[in-house]
């Protein structure tokens, strides 16, 4: 098999959701001594991103697209061993993300950190009603490239104010980009406190987050 | 209760003994122990009979109490109540763009909300205005409601402290706190956090409400394929099973205190992941959730008048009437979201609350039925006008043409065509609404309360000009 038509098999494993398939193809290749990075950066990423588009055209429904981007995760883990020894592979950044506090709604937050993840960030959730001091801690402690600040509720939005003065208090402002997202939340509103990014669904939130990180 | 009632009873009780429910509480954890509930970590595991036992002592309908005792009501049997929409944080304009609620769109809504004969509620949040400080958000919006309504009160969820200065206001209006616990005067929404879960706001908001004698809505969102299963079956089994655990813990709190089965889950739109409420699923959720509670003996609340419309338009109408219609044809006691609510409950719009309160009133028509006896059925009638012959001037007819069939007040009807049909309705709407509003008079409260009510806020902090705009 020619490794052009073997990589668009990939492709089409991930775009077709079919685990069995991805995995066989997966390890096939690497036994034909095909580069794991080229099945990562040629076949996997590009399968995602074909996904990505037909999730936009209302093709794909977002069980799948979240599906597609875990089975793409796992099969990337699975590659670790053979990619490690390479410095071209890595994760495309740590996003840490946290509804603020007095705020329980999470749906939104957890589908953002699912697609981030599904498209190749390390994603670590705080959970919800997370008060500021906790999220400087850990801001402290994993050095995450961006922040995700949720708030569904017009009353808890002030706290993603204080999150963010929190942070400049102790210094530690520059250190992180931050994204605010939630259905009262608008670009207005993140311009306002100072927030460096805004999304208003979780795949603009990906979108966004890879402009932070230079990537798109 | 029938077989499939029952399956999903039997399924209900399933989840609560296996599964449990958790309680970010330490004093209900407490307090469920000591009712010898199985308790671990944070979890309840109620078995069949504790709960039910605990549901049972819950009562079948209660009276609820208003400043003007006109708009006094029972909460049960078929008694159907409607109350406007609730939460939202924008108001949505006729041309669809979106803003930030204030707090005199909250009174306009009051004003509107008190005009109209189909409501013996008034407020709750009627839009969570972004002009108030969160600290104090709630017991202000109340005090609006206090001077410009005297139907029964809506309340809201909230912090222990705010919850607490809601009580200490009803308190100021109707006797201290042990005359309150004689009447129920203000009623809430409590949320369970699906899958499974209540948490420290709700349950405080619970505590308060129920050791004062005040009836709570316990009620799950779950989002089927987010936050519940995506089948149907297993989405009205969880929230089934959310609701009894949260009336057994009111029962706990204080034996026979009045408590509401709410049920607001919904479908979840597969391709972005929002939360709808326009869908035959939600018809569906709230039908079953209506024949249980029913077959439990509880009032129940759920449905409304909500869509997911992103403006007044074809989708805002027939999702409305959809979920309305099937609210009444389902007797549920207490319905809110009966008016104004609008984009997935993000929103409010003066028209659609104009255009609802149409809806409502063709509902209740439908509601009222057919009367059949010998006069309607005029067979003398029929006879006398006979085979072929008409009944425009039968005196029959004459005498009855203003009250047999329904007249719409904004709608258009008949056969006068202008050249811009939509221009016109939106036209009446727009009449109605400043004819309701010129003639609203704000009905009197006795001095001495008005000031203990301004007093009371501003020696928490609030703003003297925030109170009297
Ligand atoms: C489901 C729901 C609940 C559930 C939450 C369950 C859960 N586990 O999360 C329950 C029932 C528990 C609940 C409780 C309450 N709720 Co609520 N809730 C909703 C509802 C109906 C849907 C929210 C949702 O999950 N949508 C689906 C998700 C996928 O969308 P999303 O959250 O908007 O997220 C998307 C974007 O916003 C964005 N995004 C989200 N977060 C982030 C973060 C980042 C970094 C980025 C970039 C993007 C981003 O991407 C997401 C995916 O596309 C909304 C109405 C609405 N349509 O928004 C009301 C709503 C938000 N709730 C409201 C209220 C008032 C309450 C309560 C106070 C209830 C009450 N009794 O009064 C409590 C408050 C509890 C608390 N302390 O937080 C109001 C808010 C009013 C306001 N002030 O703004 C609303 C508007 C409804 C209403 N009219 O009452 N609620």
């Amino acid at each position: 098999m020619e490794t052009e038509e073997y990589l668009n098999r990939v492709i089409d494993a991930v775009v077709r959701m079919d685990k069995k398939d991805l995995a066989d193809l997966v390890s096939k290749g690497i036994a034909q001594g095909i580069d794991p990075l080229l099945i990562v950066n040629e076949g996997l990423t590009l399968g995602l991103r074909k996904v990505g588009v037909l999730f936009a055209d209302e093709a794909i429904f977002l069980p799948e697209l979240v599906l597609a981007g875990q089975m793409v995760t796992e099969v990337m883990e699975s590659l670790k061993p053979q990619l490690s020894g390479d410095k071209n592979y890595k994760k495309k950044g740590l996003f840490l993300i946290a509804t603020v506090k007095g705020d329980v709604h999470e749906i939104g937050k957890n589908l953002v950190a699912l697609l981030l993840s599904a498209s190749g960030y390390e994603v670590v959730d705080l959970g919800k009603s997370v008060p500021a001091e906790t999220i400087l801690e850990k801001v402290n402690e994993l050095s995450p490239q961006i922040l995700g600040l949720s708030a569904l509720l017009s009353t808890t939005m002030p706290a993603q104010r204080e999150v963010i003065q929190t942070l400049e208090e102790a210094g530690v402002r520059e250190k992180v980009k931050i994204i605010v997202g939630g259905a009262p939340v608008t670009r207005d509103w993140a311009r306002e406190i100072g927030a460096d990014g805004y999304a208003e669904d979780a795949s603009t939130a990906v979108d966004d987050a890879d402009r932070l990180m230079g990537l798109s | 209760m029938n077989d499939d009632l029952k399956k999903i009873h039997d399924a209900s009780m399933r989840i609560l003994e296996k599964s449990g429910m958790i309680f970010h509480h330490p004093g209900i954890l407490k307090l469920l122990e000591q009712k010898g509930i199985k308790v671990s970590g944070e979890t309840a595991f109620f078995t069949r009979e504790q709960v039910m036992e605990w549901v049972s002592k819950a009562p079948r309908r209660f009276r609820l109490f208003a400043r003007n005792p006109k708009y006094d009501f029972v909460l049960g049997d078929n008694h159907i109540e409607f109350a406007p929409g609730y939460g939202a944080p924008n108001i949505l304009e006729r041309d669809g763009s979106k803003r930030s609620a204030v707090l005199s769109d909250h009174v306009q809504f009051l004003k509107l909300v008190h005009q109209s004969d189909k409501f013996k509620v008034n407020g709750g949040i009627l839009v969570e205005p972004s002009d108030l400080d969160p600290q104090y958000n709630y017991p202000v919006m109340l005090y609006y409601n206090l001077t410009h309504s005297d139907k029964f009160i809506f309340g809201m969820e909230g912090k222990a402290d705010q919850v607490n200065m809601t009580m200490d206001m009803i308190g100021a209006v109707f006797g201290d706190r042990n005359e309150l616990i004689k009447q129920p005067r203000i009623m809430t929404i409590v949320n369970t956090l699906s899958p499974l879960r209540m948490d420290q706001t709700a349950l405080d908001t619970m505590l308060i409400y129920a050791s004062n004698g005040q009836p709570v809505i316990i009620t799950p969102a779950a989002m089927a394929g987010f936050t519940g299963p995506i089948t149907l079956a297993g989405l009205i089994a969880l929230s089934n099973a959310e609701t009894l655990a949260g009336i057994a813990v009111t029962q706990m709190i204080r034996k026979g205190t009045p408590v509401v089965y709410g049920c607001q889950s919904t479908a979840a739109d597969m391709r972005s992941g929002a939360y709808v409420v326009g869908n035959p699923e939600h018809v569906l959720c709230l039908s079953y959730a209506a024949k249980l509670a029913k077959a439990y003996g509880l009032p129940c609340r759920g449905g409304g008048a909500p869509s997911d419309a992103k403006q007044l338009s074809v989708q805002s109408g027939y999702e409305s009437m959809m979920i309305l219609l099937t609210s009444c044809r389902e007797n549920i006691n207490y319905i809110i979201h009966s008016a104004g609510i609008i984009d997935s409950f993000s929103a409010m719009s003066f028209d659609k609350f104009i255009v609802d309160l149409e809806i409502i009133d063709m509902v209740e028509r439908i509601g009222k039925g057919v009367r059949i006896d010998d006069e309607t059925l005029a067979v003398d009638i029929i006879r006398e006008i006979g085979p072929g012959g008409q009944y425009m001037t039968s005196e029959h007819t004459v005498k009855l043409c203003r009250q047999e069939p329904w007249n719409p007040e904004i709608g258009l009807k008949g056969m006068k065509v202008s050249k811009d049909p939509n221009s016109d309705i939106l036209d009446n709407i727009l009449k109605k609404k400043e004819k309701m509003l010129s003639a609203y008079q704000q009905p009197h409260l006795p001095q001495s309360i008005a000031s203990a009510l301004t007093d009371y806020l501003q020696s928490k902090g609030v703003d003297k000009s925030l109170l009297f705009l």
